[in-house]
C-alpha cells in the first residue's frame, strides 16, 4: 500500500492507515532514515515521515466571496467599500459576515450629510434691508474671501468624505514651514484659516484649487453656520445659566447675584456633578440651523445671511447647505 | 613641507611615503582645526543634500477695495437703489435745507390698499442710515395714535409736508406730546 502524504485540512493530524496500524499494533518497525531507496519498502513510513504527519499543518484558506450589497436590520441596503489597508479603524472581517449595527460603515450609512461642501466666510458685521413687500429683514455680512479647496478626504483613504477649504491670505513670513508646504502642495497661496467640510458622498468633492465663491449659494436657500461664539469671560450664575439671583434689598446680605443653594442636606451629602456654577462662558461653538440665505453680491463676495450668525465681528464663520432641508444642486 | 618640520618628525623607521603622508595629515589637521569654520578636523566633510525650496505663491487680490468695508459699500448702494431721487434724504438728512423737525405735520402715503395713508404730528427723527424712522402722533376718533415708519421701506410711497411746527421744538424727541397718565388717577 502506497503511504500518501497527508494534507490536514482542521487542524489536526489524520494518520495514514498503515501508520495507524503500526501504531495500534506496536510496532515500531520504522524505515531507517538514512535509506536513500524509498522504493523498496514504500508502505512503511519512516519515522520522520511518522513525525511530520503530526506536526504538518497545512490549512486551507477558504475561498471567500465579498458581497457588493449587503442587507441588514436597517432597511436600505449599504454598498460596502473594499477593507481600506491604510486605515485600521475601518477594516472590515474578510468573511461575509452582515454590516453591525454598531459598525463605522453602518453608521457612515445612517448619518446625514450635506450633499456640497460649504465655505469660510468672514463675519463682516450686520445692516437691515428690505424686501419688495417693504418687509425690513435684519442681515449678518458674511465675506467670502478667496476661498479654495486645499485638501480632499475619501473614504478609501480617511474613512470619509470631506473637503478641506483655506479662506483668506497670510503672509508667507507669518505661516509655519509645514503650512506652507501644504499650501504650496495644493497649489493656493497661504490662506489665515482652513476648515474641513463632509459631505455625503464623492460627487461631493471637488477638485484640489478649486475657487469657491459667494455664487456657491443660492438666494433663498437654507444654511447651517457655525462658529465659536464670543468670548464672556468668567461669568456669573445669573449671565451664565440665567439664575434670578437674591432679592435688592429685605435683609439679603452681600449674596444678589449669587447662586443661593448648591443642593440638599446629609443626602447625597455632595453637590451634585455639573451643578450649574460661575464659570467661562463663551467661545465655544455654536451653530445656527436653518438660516436663510437673502441676498448675494458676488462683485464683492458677500453674503447676507438673515439674523444673527454666532462669533465676534470679523471672524471665520463656517456655511454649508443646511442639513434638514432639501438639497441645493 | 618645511626641513624644521621634517626634522621635528619622531626619529623612527618611517618610510618616505609614509612620512609624507603622516605629514600631509598633521598639516590638514592644522589647517582646519585653525579654521574658523569647520569645527571637526581630520576628515573630509560631506554637503547635505539641500531640501528645494518651498513653491509660494502670491495671493489674488481681494474683491473688496482695499481699505472699504462691506457695509459701507452695501449702504451706498443701497441707498441709490432705494432712493434715486433722493427726496428721503432731502427730507430727513440734518443739514438739508428742505429737512423736516420735530414738530412738523406731515402725511405719509403707502404702496398698501388697505392703509393708504396716515397723518401726524413728527415726535421722533431717528437717523440711522438705511434705518432711518419716523415716529408720529396723531388723535384718530379721540385716541392717541403713534405709528412707527421706516423711512427707506419700499412700501412707503411719498411723505407729504402739511405744515411746519408753529413754535421751534426746544427738544429733538418730542415724547412730552404724550398725555401723562398720573394725572387722570
Amino acid at each position: 500500500m502506497v503511504v500518501s502524504r497527508v494534507m490536514a485540512t482542521q487542524r489536526s493530524a489524520l494518520l495514514s492507515s498503515a501508520a495507524l496500524r503500526r501504531i495500534l499494533t506496536g510496532c515500531s518497525e520504522f524505515r531507517s532514515s538514512y535509506s536513500t531507496s524509498t522504493s523498496a519498502r514504500p508502505d512503511i513510513p519512516s519515522l520522520s515521515e511518522f513525525i511530520s504527519s503530526f506536526t504538518t499543518r497545512q490549512v486551507e484558506e477558504p475561498v471567500v466571496t465579498i458581497p457588493t450589497e449587503v442587507h441588514t436590520s436597517i432597511t436600505t441596503t449599504i454598498p460596502i467599500a473594499p477593507a481600506a489597508p491604510g486605515h485600521r479603524r475601518f477594516k472590515r472581517s474578510e468573511l461575509p459576515l452582515p454590516v453591525l449595527f454598531d459598525s463605522p460603515h453602518a453608521a457612515l450609512s445612517r448619518k446625514q450629510l450635506p450633499k456640497r461642501t460649504g465655505t469660510i466666510a468672514f463675519k463682516r458685521g450686520m445692516m437691515s434691508i428690505f424686501d419688495e413687500n417693504g418687509v425690513r429683514i435684519p442681515v449678518t455680512i458674511l465675506q467670502i474671501d478667496r476661498v479654495e479647496v486645499t485638501y480632499v478626504k475619501t473614504l478609501d483613504k480617511h474613512g470619509y468624505f470631506a473637503v478641506q477649504v483655506g479662506a483668506g491670505a497670510r503672509h508667507a513670513k507669518n505661516v509655519t514651514k509645514p503650512m506652507l508646504g501644504h499650501f504650496s502642495k495644493a497649489g493656493v497661496a497661504p490662506k489665515k484659516t482652513v476648515a474641513e467640510f463632509r459631505v455625503r458622498d464623492e460627487n461631493g468633492l471637488l477638485p484640489i484649487a478649486h475657487e469657491i465663491t459667494a455664487e456657491h449659494f443660492k438666494e433663498g436657500q437654507f444654511v447651517d453656520v457655525w462658529a465659536r461664539s464670543k468670548g464672556k469671560g468668567f461669568s456669573g450664575v445669573m449671565k451664565r445659566h440665567g439664575f434670578s439671583g437674591l432679592p435688592a434689598s429685605h435683609g439679603v446680605s452681600v449674596s444678589h447675584r449669587s447662586a443661593g443653594s448648591t443642593g440638599q442636606s446629609q443626602d447625597p451629602g455632595r453637590v451634585l456633578k455639573g451643578k450649574k456654577m460661575a464659570g467661562r462662558m463663551g467661545g465655544d461653538y455654536v451653530t445656527l440651523q436653518n438660516s436663510k440665505v437673502v441676498k448675494i453680491y458676488p462683485e464683492y463676495g458677500l453674503v447676507l445671511v438673515k439674523g444673527p450668525v454666532p462669533g465676534p465681528k470679523y471672524a471665520a464663520v463656517s456655511v454649508q447647505d443646511a442639513v434638514k432641508k432639501p438639497d441645493v444642486e | 613641507m618645511s626641513l624644521s618640520f621634517l626634522q621635528r618628525l619622531p626619529a623612527r623607521g618611517f618610510s618616505a611615503a609614509e612620512t609624507c603622508l603622516t605629514a600631509l595629515r598633521n598639516q590638514m589637521t592644522t589647517t582646519l582645526s585653525d579654521s574658523r569654520h569647520v569645527q571637526n578636523a581630520g576628515y573630509q566633510l560631506s554637503s547635505k543634500p539641500k531640501k528645494a525650496p518651498i513653491k509660494i505663491r502670491q495671493p489674488a487680490p481681494s474683491l473688496l477695495p482695499k481699505g472699504s468695508e462691506p457695509k459701507q459699500l452695501l449702504e451706498q448702494k443701497l441707498t441709490s437703489e432705494l432712493d434715486p431721487t433722493g427726496w428721503r434724504r432731502q427730507l430727513f438728512q440734518r443739514s438739508s435745507p428742505l429737512a423736516l423737525r420735530p414738530g412738523d405735520v406731515v402725511r405719509v402715503h403707502f404702496h398698501s390698499e388697505t392703509s393708504h395713508t396716515f397723518v401726524g404730528t413728527i415726535m421722533v427723527i431717528r437717523r440711522r442710515g438705511l434705518d432711518t424712522s419716523v415716529r408720529l402722533r396723531s388723535e384718530v376718533a379721540q385716541l392717541g395714535v403713534e405709528m412707527s415708519v421706516k423711512v427707506y421701506s419700499t412700501s412707503v410711497k411719498n411723505f407729504e409736508f402739511i405744515s411746519r411746527a408753529v413754535k421751534k421744538a426746544r427738544r429733538a424727541k418730542l415724547y412730552y406730546l404724550r398725555p401723562d397718565e398720573k394725572k387722570g388717577k
